[in-house]
């Protein structure tokens, strides 16, 4: 066809490719497809995803499966009460032996951070992970420190009404691209959980899909996503009925419209095609603005059930 | 008699309206009646069948009925020319009785389509016209007389248009839900009555007052303009208010009970000009009425809130 | 005190009626170009001095507008109204007439620009310009004036728009698609009424008709006066026969017969009996025709040589032509039936035969002195008129429109010395020798030849198509056509008439035995002009006869048994009304929104729905066909290839190109659920 000629000079994910990488995240994460291809285009789009859950639902072992499919060096935090940003970003300490300040550089820095139950860390120390997120480098005494590409960062938070937890405030959510929850599994993926062998044993045996230069390439390809004027129209209208709906104290802001595209773009890319069409932009959107759109509070209905509605009745453009 | 039949008119329509912030016009609220040029083309078509009736004139008969037809028609797009319009009634500064008042209606419509050469007025006479283009907006400023002070209700609003082929007049009268704030008539008191106005009471500690300067503070709203620190502001210091002071001596209490002697709107627009007059020459003021009392102050909100005072003293 | 700022208005409204005024931009010109537009089909039907003061008063007002000349005063314009109708009243000695009228409104009409200078002015210039529109007509009722009124409403229109707008003129497009817009709903309505708008039979009241004299055939034939004959292209009368023309190219028309001569002139005959039942004995090869008149001005009607059965309203004559009661002012339709092998009863009347053998007392003495030798020559009349018919063909007779003017013995000096002329000149000489043999002849004048219109599956016949032939009385046998000019050798017809256009005559068509050695060539030109007379013949029958006869006979055929006036009345409002309520629905209706890709995708998706899937209002592209396709698989073939193309040039593409828009319509188009 002529008209795909014109423009399709783009590297997309083959459909093989990505049924590989689901398959292989699968075989460790039961059930959780949906939530998997999500995680992998926020990869793509290099933002930085948000799980959010009770524990024990299998985030750790999501956020392991991913860095072993993509061969990503893979570091974890775990967020306390006590853990100070120097605990994450690393430190000069002394050496005496050289008798100089050497710097010691902390977790982060590593491709794919896991920051788990983030919201037990003080509202300094999460601050301090997350403009080294939105920054991506970290300035310490003055010296700045460039942190490794790719850079992703998977934070999970338990739902904020358990005792001992400092809410992310809305500023800092907004720099995660998606929010996933992962849920109970359901009931067969659960027999087989429990049968089977151990998650860690299973997570031994991944071995790279895809490398750390075919996935560079990829992210490199989602800004060249093309998004035409009507697919415009249609996330604008979807953004403009967030800001007129009464359910929410405010809608999305133009950053979160931003996102709204840039993870559709990926999610776009990741099966297999070089523009946005109406379904990418449905499929991420819930991902994208349930945790910048603050309930308010008043509601019968929950803010999932709002935005799903929203979706219904948001007109795809002829 | 047409008179009559006016007034007939307007009754109804009062019994009708009811006023409301916003109106859309449409075909419950819009009237078409054929205008004076309507009649006049209605006669030529009717000469123009009789003669073509006359000469066996099978183009003049032609010609007669494409008139009848362009004559039905444009009753359709004159009537779409004000159907889908919408008036808000904005808001009126006050005013000081006699003058007119000026009431803001912004337009806007519902439909895609431009409303042409729109009148809009509170009566046939005394009709504003506008163009407005596709989706935008405009605003109108309807004036209205003004006799007393007191609140001001809107009067009905009238909407007409002829376009686009003047062989209709479509024509809505609406009730616009705003009302303008009008001051009493300032009336200046003769020497003899401004004797009798009181001095500021037995206060001798300095008041704020403008003839002496006393320093810088920062700019608080309700402050007279004519104090900012324009030169501070002009340097990207912020908004300063110099302050001044001056002796007890010219500060003032206007009082109506000192005016108790004479007619009592007569009174208020003696206290209205006092009350303007104090503020232009940057004096202090207060004021007392019966059962209010406005201590001494300055600034344009002071003056508001004095001369509202005056407008609605009962 | 005023809190707010001047910025919070788009622009400063205007305060009084400005729409009032006509100092708007474009208002004087509009108004300029709308009585331009009425007037200028009337100039061409005005003296010239009439047409000459229209335009300067109006290019007076044009100059006025530009400030070049100041307007006139009150009493100077009073003057000039005073002037204009003396004048007229003194070039036509009348003001009542139809000239005049027309003159004097014209004038008037063009006047009243120069005084307008209110609205309610620019309205009765705009509504009187409908008025003098109609007046035009009274001179000329062609398709083409047709088509004229229709433009020059549009045009008025956008005038009237232009006087009704705040701003003037503002924008050309806007105000002509307005103006474009209401002429096109008011079409359809226009002909509701037209068709249902009760008429009268006849007019209200009689009025003064026009002084200028028919054209065409006149009711003398001298053909010594003629100098040169000039070919008109004007159409005399259309015919469509019921069942095809009859076979052979030759048909004589008949019109008028004249029997008297004066030596100069042939003049029909004085008192022909009527006779009311057709002599008619037996025949066959009947042939019915309708015959459309253009208004000659004259009695007589055109007939189909041998005719049975003519008009009922028209009189029938002895010599077998038709005559209406009063001269044809306005075209004329009637059927009439010819029959092939009419025969007619041979005995011929003591006093007709001597009408038809009479001669003038004296003159062309050679002429007789040749007749009566050929008659000692020959004993049979046929035998004679033959003999003179080959003399024609042998002897050095030339056939020419540009004939020398024959004086004093006109036959003489035709036959025995100029030798050059047309078929006037060839059939009273042919008559004229017949006579002075002692056979009794006359002169038939009529058409002959026509033209036929495959586009309207009529014949044409022009007035360059008028002939003169003769007819000879042979005992026993009766009266029969004699056409000398088709004896003329075809070498001596001037070869400037073969190659003519407007060929005059076409028995030279017979005379070759249907050789088509003439046939011009199918020009474009020709093509053009028959096509053109189409809608001119469609113009007359469904146009300008349109008549409460024809109002009637529609009614019958819509199957109204009774059609009275009340049934009009109810059919007319009725039609109008539901014309009108279409319209208007058409006119509030929400403008389909979207531009060409889109319009193609909701046709796409209406064809679906059609089949039972309706597409979600938050459904993708994309997803509703999955779901199409999950229940109906053997679509897939079908609808996916279109579905991909939408999304491709919605979604993937910025600018979507032309041929692919296009493309994607044809595949909605082609698309069969």
């Amino acid at each position: 066809m002529s008209v795909i000629k014109a423009t399709n000079k783009l590297v997309t994910v083959q459909n093989q490719q990505l049924a590989q990488l689901i398959e292989a995240i699968g075989k460790v994460v039961l059930g959780k497809e949906a939530q998997t291809r999500l995680a992998i285009a926020c990869l793509l789009a290099r933002g930085h995803l948000l799980i959010e859950d009770l524990p024990g639902m299998g985030k750790t072992t999501l956020a392991q499966v991913i860095a072993r499919v993509f061969g990503l060096e893979f570091q974890r935090v775990q967020f306390t009460s006590d853990l100070l940003p120097a605990d994450i970003l690393g430190s000069n300490i002394f050496e005496r032996s050289q008798g100089k300040f050497v710097f010691h550089p902390g977790p982060i820095y590593a491709q794919l951070v896991l920051a788990d139950e983030v919201n037990r860390a003080t509202p300094k120390t999460q601050s301090a992970l997350l403009e080294a997120m939105e920054e991506h480098q970290v300035t310490i005494e003055g010296e700045t420190r460039p942190l490794p590409t790719p850079f992703f960062v998977i934070a999970t938070q338990n739902p904020a009404h358990q005792i001992g937890t400092y809410p992310l405030p809305e500023s800092q959510l907004d720099r995660f691209l998606l929010r996933v929850e992962l849920g109970y599994p359901q009931q067969e993926f659960e027999k087989t959980l429990l049968k089977g062998s151990d998650r860690r044993d299973l997570l031994e045996d991944i071995e790279p899909v895809m490398s750390r230069r075919e996935l560079l390439a990829l992210q490199g390809q989602v800004k060249k996503v093309t998004v035409s004027d009507t697919l415009v129209e249609y996330v604008m209208d979807m953004v403009q009925k967030t800001r007129d709906s009464a359910h929410f104290v405010h809608g999305l802001s133009p950053r979160g419209a931003i996102a709204l595209i840039r993870a559709a773009k990926a999610w776009a890319l990741l099966h297999d095609r070089s523009f946005v069409v109406p379904e990418d932009v449905q499929q991420v959107f819930e991902a994208v603005s349930l945790h910048r759109l603050q309930s308010a509070g008043h509601s019968q209905t929950s803010s999932q059930e709002q935005i799903r509605s929203l979706l219904e009745t948001t007109r795809v453009p002829d | 008699m047409k008179n009559y039949w006016r007034r007939k008119f307007h009754l109804w329509i009062d019994q009708r309206l009811v006023s409301s912030h916003e109106v859309v016009l449409k075909q419950k609220n819009i009237y078409i009646l054929p205008s004076v040029y309507g009649f006049l083309m209605a006669a030529i078509v009717i000469l123009v069948l009789i003669a073509a009736t006359n000469y066996q004139n099978n183009l003049a008969f032609l010609t007669g009925f494409v008139l009848i037809s362009i004559g039905f028609l444009s009753m359709f797009y004159t009537f779409r020319n004000l159907a889908g319009l919408v008036l808000n009634a904005g808001g009126c500064s006050p005013v000081f009785a006699g003058e007119t008042a000026s009431f803001i209606v912004s337009l806007s419509s519902v439909k895609p389509l431009g409303h042409y050469s729109v009148g809009v007025g509170t009566s046939k006479a005394a009709l504003h016209y506008f163009d407005m283009e596709p989706g935008t907006e405009y605003r109108v400023e309807v004036p209205q007389a003004t006799t007393k002070r007191g609140w001001l209700t809107f009067s009905r609003v009238l909407c007409a248009s002829r376009f686009p082929f003047g062989t209709f007049r479509v024509f809505s009268w609406q009730k616009l839900d705003a009302r303008c704030l009008v001051y009493p008539r300032p009336i200046q008191p003769d020497d003899a009555v401004l004797a009798r106005v009181g001095q500021g009471e037995g206060d001798s500690r300095e008041r704020p007052g403008v003839e002496d300067y006393w320093g810088h503070r920062g700019y608080r709203p309700g402050d007279s303009k004519r104090q900012i620190d324009w030169k501070a502001y002009a340097k990207e210091q912020g908004l300063h208010s110099r302050e001044f002071v001056e002796s007890a001596g010219s500060s003032w209490m206007f009082r109506l009970d000192d005016f108790a002697h004479v007619d009592r709107e007569l009174a208020l627009s003696w206290l209205c000009y006092l009350v303007v007059h104090a503020e232009r020459s940057n004096q202090v003021y207060g004021l007392e009425l019966t059962g209010i009392r406005i201590d001494q102050g300055r600034g344009d909100e002071h003056l508001a809130r004095c001369l509202q005072a005056l407008a609605l003293h009962p | 005190m005023r809190g707010y700022q001047a910025r919070d208005f788009q622009a400063s409204p205007v305060t009084g009626d400005p729409l009032l005024s006509l100092d708007r931009p474009g208002v004087i010109p509009a108004l300029l170009l709308s009585q331009l537009v009425v007037l200028l089909p009337l100039l061409f039907y005005l003296p010239s001095w009439i047409s000459f003061t229209v335009c300067a008063v109006l290019m007076w007002r044009l100059l006025a507008a530009r400030q070049v000349l100041p307007l006139p005063p009150r009493w100077l314009l009073v003057l000039l109204t005073l002037a204009a109708a003396t004048a007229v009243f003194l070039y036509f000695g009348t003001i009542s007439g139809r000239e005049a009228g027309v003159s004097l409104v014209a004038i008037m009409f063009s006047l009243k620009l120069l005084e307008a200078r209110h609205y309610r002015d620019a309205l009765l210039i705009i509504s009187v310009s409908f008025f003098v529109m109609v007046t035009g007509f009274l001179f000329n009722q062609s398709w083409l004036m047709g088509a004229y009124l229709l433009a020059a409403v549009f045009v008025i229109l956008a005038c009237l728009v232009v006087v009704n707008s705040l701003r003037g003129l503002t924008g050309l497009k806007s105000m002509m698609q307005m103006s474009g817009t209401v002429l096109l709903l008011a079409i359809p309505l226009m002909m509701v009424l037209f068709v249902f708008f009760p008429r009268l039979p006849g007019p209200l009241w009689r009025l003064p008709t026009g002084q200028s004299a028919g054209s065409g055939i006149s009711d003398q034939i001298a053909p010594g006066d003629i100098a040169s004959l000039h070919l008109s292209d004007e159409v005399a009368f259309r015919v469509s026969f019921d069942d095809g023309a009859p076979p052979g190219n030759g048909q004589y028309w008949r019109g008028l017969v004249m029997t008297d001569f004066d030596g100069l002139a042939w003049r029909p005959g004085r008192d022909e009996a009527v006779i009311s039942a057709p002599p008619v004995v037996a025949g066959e090869g009947l042939v019915n025709y309708e015959v459309t008149l253009e208004p000659h001005r004259q009695r007589w009607l055109f007939l189909l040589e041998k005719p049975l059965t003519g008009p009922p309203a028209a009189r029938r004559y002895g010599d077998l032509t038709w005559q209406t009661l009063r001269p044809v002012r306005e075209k004329l339709k009637y059927r009439a039936s010819s029959i092939n092998s009419l025969v007619t009863d041979p005995a011929i009347s003591p006093g007709e035969l001597e009408r038809n053998l009479a001669l003038p007392g004296s003159g062309n003495d050679r002429a007789r002195n040749w007749a009566r030798d050929l008659r000692s020559r020959h004993d049979n009349d046929q035998e004679l008129v033959e003999e003179i018919l080959s003399t024609i063909n042998r002897e050095e007779f030339y056939y020419t429109l540009q004939p020398p003017v024959l004086e004093e013995d006109i036959i003489d000096s035709f036959w025995f010395g100029s030798r050059r002329g047309f078929c006037e000149h060839y059939a009273s000489a042919l008559a004229f020798l017949v006579r002075a043999a002692g056979i009794p002849a006359r002169l038939v004048a009529g058409y002959q030849g026509g033209e036929y219109n495959p586009y309207g599956d009529y014949w044409i016949f022009r007035q360059s198509d008028a002939h003169a032939w003769t007819e000879v009385y042979l005992a026993g046998k009766g009266w029969r056509r004699v056409d000398p000019t088709a004896a003329i050798a075809p070498f001596r017809v001037e070869q400037d008439l073969l190659t003519d256009q407007n060929r005059r005559d076409h028995w030279l068509d017979d005379m070759i035995g249907g050789q088509d050695l003439l046939e011009l060539p199918e020009g474009v030109w020709q093509k053009l002009r028959l096509s053109l007379d189409t809608i001119d013949a469609y113009w007359d029958r469904w146009v300008l006869s349109f008549d409460n006869e024809t109002q009637n006979g529609l009614l019958r055929a819509l199957g109204f048994e009774q059609p009275d006036l009340r049934l009009l009345i109810w059919l007319m409002c009725g039609g109008f009304l539901l014309v009108l309520g279409v319209a208007g629905i058409g006119l509030f209706r929400r403008r389909p929104e979207g531009d060409a890709i889109a319009r193609s995708y909701r046709v796409f998706c209406r064809k679906l729905a059609k089949s039972g899937f309706e597409k979600q209002l938050a459904e993708g592209p994309a997803d509703f066909v999955r779901r199409v396709i999950a229940e109906r698989p053997e679509l897939a073939g079908r609808i996916v290839p279109v579905n991909r193309l939408y999304i491709r040039l919605r979604y993937q593409t910025e600018a979507a190109r032309p041929e692919d828009i296009r493309r994607l319509r044809e595949q909605v188009r082609q698309l069969n659920l």
